[in-house]
């Protein structure tokens, strides 16, 4: 039997199988070297002693990256919460989910730009471009992989909410007792990585925050890290007080990033190996 | 002051045929690190750089290079036609205190933000709440589609949709810089060009003011044009 269906595979496809394979391999293995590398350069740019650095813009392009984050993460949670739990087991919903996450964040910042914002614009006399735009556009856009990790964890109590149910609990027993305990630290995990994904989020928020240094951002010249980034740095001088300070911002942001992102994978991982560390 | 740049390249060109301008307008900062780095040939300037001191010496060369003055800008801060804008509120509007104007102004690596930010109230940064764009451009189409919006700009925005304050930011000189070591024939006839009678036209038709006739003539001495 499995002879044959080895027969039925055409060579080029396993060839080609394994060269994926192999780049993939490689990739993988080379990949935590190039972060090192690219932490190393950044703190060596950063040039954490120099004197004529201005941390209180840093500190600013931080605040806004950050309070986006949370912002967004705020408005995308609730959707992805309740539609999680209320689209549980959908192979349909998945496979909805599956395509619009695959949709980068520039593609709702997009839309929200050119449709939305100049009819609120017209109507309301908001501007088209302004930092809360960017909080719907990336809450928009964590709203699907949000959604879909969420609903991955809360498979976790599917069985045991089945027998819950066969005994008599109402569903929301079986909500409050079983399958929130039990999906907990995936969810705690799914947020720290949609909260991970929107603070270094740069160019949806380029697009439609309209790089206002926004009072929850503080006066440091630039929306976000990411937009102080891709509007400054081509011009900077390479050792000038910007250029330190850009690279500051991008060490800070990464490290951050990274933090947050390991936290989640930790979490993660103790919450499939079931509590075990 | 790109488009005075391409104006002097487009006229220029039509004397000199065989002679072509490449034009980039990028920011005086990139401009002059363009002429250490890249080999450009001239750059201009709406800013003396950092550490020349021209007004003393009257014909300064910083790190080797060489300035000249072609012409005058007067900075003003700038709103869309017929908005009427409180101008008591435009220096707090961008220093973040409560205001009804939306205050937009240029990125972090401009040097024109640095003089505004300077002549605002000398704070290290402007106040939040401040939208900086990456060009006068942009910063000038901003202006024009918002009627809350102000903005600053050079004497040489000329969009038909904006006004202009009447007291003044700044006035500062628009240079040019030229790399160190003997001129090339080519640029040499552009630099001369620049400050005939008909270089000296184009700066006025694009806002900014010209050089008096004397000291062109005395430039051109200097020069030995």
């Amino acid at each position: 039997m499995a002879e044959s269906s080895r027969r039925r595979v055409p060579r080029s496809v396993r060839i080609a199988d394994r060269l994926a394979g192999l780049v993939l391999g490689v990739g993988g293995s080379f990949a935590p070297f190039a972060l090192a590398a690219a932490m190393f350069w950044l703190f060596w740019q950063a040039d954490l002693l120099h004197p004529f650095a201005d941390w209180s813009r840093v500190g600013g392009w931080l605040r806004g990256s950050v309070s986006l984050g949370l912002v967004a993460l705020a408005g995308a949670s609730p959707f992805a919460v309740t539609g999680a739990l209320l689209g549980r087991g959908s192979d349909l919903v998945r496979l909805h989910l599956r395509m619009v996450a695959a949709v980068p964040l520039a593609v709702p910042a997009f839309l929200l730009l050119h449709w939305t914002a100049p009819w609120v614009s017209q109507r309301f006399g908001l501007p088209v471009q302004h930092p809360g735009w960017a909080c719907i556009a990336l809450a928009v856009g964590m709203v699907p992989p949000l959604w879909l990790i969420l609903s991955d964890a809360l498979e976790r109590g599917g069985g045991i909410s089945a027998a819950a149910y066969a005994l008599g609990a109402t569903p929301s027993q079986v909500m409050r007792t079983l399958i929130l305990p039990a999906s907990a630290p995936g969810l705690v995990a799914a947020l720290l990585r949609g909260f991970s994904r929107a603070m270094g989020e740069t160019m949806a928020v380029l697009l439609v925050s309209g790089n206002y240094a926004s009072a929850w951002g503080g006066a440091g010249g630039a929306a976000t890290v990411g937009a102080a980034l891709v509007l400054d740095l081509p011009e900077a001088s390479p050792g000038g007080g910007l250029w330190i300070d850009l690279m500051r911002g991008g060490l800070l942001l990464t490290v951050m990033t990274v933090s947050v992102y390991a936290v989640s994978d930790r979490v993660e991982r103790r919450f499939r190996s079931g509590g075990q560390p | 002051m790109d488009i005075l740049l391409a104006r002097w390249a487009e006229a220029f060109s039509r004397i000199h045929p065989a002679w072509t301008l490449e034009v980039d307008g990028k920011g005086s900062r990139v401009a002059m690190r363009a002429l250490e780095r890249s080999g450009a040939d001239l750059a201009a300037l709406s800013s003396i750089p950092p550490g020349a001191d021209f007004v003393r010496s009257g014909f300064p060369k910083p790190q080797g290079h060489l300035l000249v003055v072609v012409g005058w800008d007067t900075l003003r801060f700038r709103w869309r036609l017929g908005a009427h804008p409180d101008t008591s509120e435009i220096r707090p509007a961008y220093l973040g205190r409560e205001s009804k104007l939306r205050p937009i102004g240029r990125n972090l690596s401009s040097g024109t933000r640095d003089e505004v930010r300077a002549a605002i109230g000398g704070t290290r940064e402007f106040g939040s709440g401040v939208r900086s764009l990456p060009s006068p451009s942009q910063v000038a189409q901003a202006v024009a589609s918002d009627p809350r919006s102000v903005g600053y700009g050079s004497s040489g925005w000329s969009l038909s949709r904006l006004e202009r304050s009447n007291d003044a930011i700044q006035v500062r000189p628009l240079v040019l810089a030229f790399p160190a070591g003997p001129m090339r024939p080519a640029v040499a006839e552009f630099l001369s060009f620049v400050l005939s009678r008909q270089g000296q036209k184009l700066v006025a038709d694009d806002g900014f003011r010209p050089l008096e006739p004397d000291s062109t003539a005395a430039w051109r001495a200097r020069l030995g044009l």
